[in-house]
């Protein structure tokens, strides 16, 4: 079993929580932006609306890109992200091979 | 792993008095022997009843360490001497690593004699049968442009080209999500294709996982993504046909097929004495 290390180097929980929460963030903005783009594709929101939400999800990315770099941490969300990856990747192999061998 | 005088890993007790390690059944003679190296350098001997033998070696402790390399280590010399076992007697029932008997060969003869079914059951059945790898590896940029070729996509990409910066952030990301999803796809295909034919010419077939590459050489060398791994349990005389079904996935522009084997049937072995 899997489990995420928030201080692989010695002493360095902060950044490592920093970089856990950026990482949620990061995962969760994702998802606005799916839900924003479901929305203009069934028309549900207007030219304008769809420039705002854009621009919005746009400058939030950009936040988090900011912190990332200025914290140094980016190595750290990729990380997560990969422990997070493959946790996912782990289940859905498992779906396949079942699948494929019935 | 439930029989009692069977060490696991998860076994605390790192020292025994006196145990056998176990390598792998073969069918042999009584004095059969293998000229090979164990762990630590060790000589190894094949405890033969009846027609089974046991590639063993004396161990009196189990092999554990946090260090990888010696770990690596251990794991390669393992496998060697199920090779030559393989080479020797022919296709081998490997163990997993690390499987102890607590006590002596009088021990692994009685071993032998209390699995004999189960164990020849599996030998007869692996009997001239190998494992071979396959694995798909692509050039995901490469693929990505000839998905991206595809006249949605297009369109999409003009789209974004005329669009407003928030509109176009949007849309991008939309953009990215489908050719993602159409490269996924084709790699789906490729896989399932893949499946189909090489189905007919394997006993048995089964997706292998993310696993560490100790079968597969080095991967990771170069800007190639792997599109799918498979083990395939195959009859030796199988080998070849299973090659020529690999030529039309290796002509595949910007792909490239490895396989390899015959390798001892690692991911096919059956579990011996589980059931009781």
């Amino acid at each position: 079993m899997k489990h995420i290390e928030l201080d692989e180097e010695e002493g360095d929980a902060a950044s490592g929580l920093l970089a856990l929460l950026v990482t949620v963030m990061e995962l969760l903005v994702e998802a606005m932006e799916r839900e924003a783009i479901r929305r203009m594709e069934s028309g549900q929101l207007s030219p304008e609306e769809i420039e705002r939400l854009g621009a919005q999800l746009q400058a939030i990315e950009a936040e988090i890109a900011e912190i990332k770099e200025s914290e140094g941490i980016e190595q750290e969300v990729g990380q997560l992200r990969g422990d997070l990856d493959s946790l996912v990747a782990d289940a859905v192999e498992q779906v396949r091979a079942e699948e494929a061998l019935e | 792993m439930t029989d009692t005088d069977q060490i696991s890993d998860a076994d605390a007790d790192l020292d025994i008095e006196e145990g056998r390690y176990l390598y792998c059944a073969v069918y042999a003679d009584d004095d059969a022997g293998l000229d090979a190296e164990g762990l630590d350098g060790e000589a190894v001997s094949v405890v033969v009843r009846d027609g089974i033998g046991v590639v063993v070696q004396p161990v009196d402790s189990v092999f554990d360490s946090e260090n990888l390399t010696e770990v690596r280590q251990w794991l390669l010399t393992h496998q060697g001497v199920v090779d030559e076992a393989g080479a020797a007697f022919g296709t081998p029932l490997p163990f997993r690593f690390d499987t102890i008997l607590r006590g002596d060969d009088a021990t692994v003869v009685d071993w032998l004699a209390e699995n004999r079914g189960e164990l020849d059951d599996a030998l007869s059945w692996l009997a001239g049968r190998w494992e071979y790898r396959v694995e798909v590896r692509w050039d995901e940029t490469a693929v990505e442009e000839s998905v991206g070729e595809d006249e949605d996509l297009r369109e999409l990409a003009a789209r974004v080209e005329d669009a407003s910066e928030g509109t176009g952030f949007l849309l991008e990301s939309q953009y990215e999500t489908r050719l993602a999803e159409r490269v996924e796809a084709r790699r789906s295909e490729v896989e399932a294709d893949l499946v189909e034919r090489l189905d007919s010419h394997a006993v048995e077939l089964q997706h292998a996982g993310d696993g560490a590459g100790v079968f597969s050489g080095s991967g990771g060398d170069d800007d190639l993504q792997r599109v799918t791994r498979l083990s395939l349990l195959a009859d030796r005389e199988a080998e070849g046909a299973i090659g020529e079904e690999l030529e039309p996935f290796a002509e595949e522009p910007h792909q490239e097929v490895r396989y390899t084997g015959p390798w001892p049937p690692y991911s096919f072995a059956p579990e011996i004495g589980g059931g009781e």
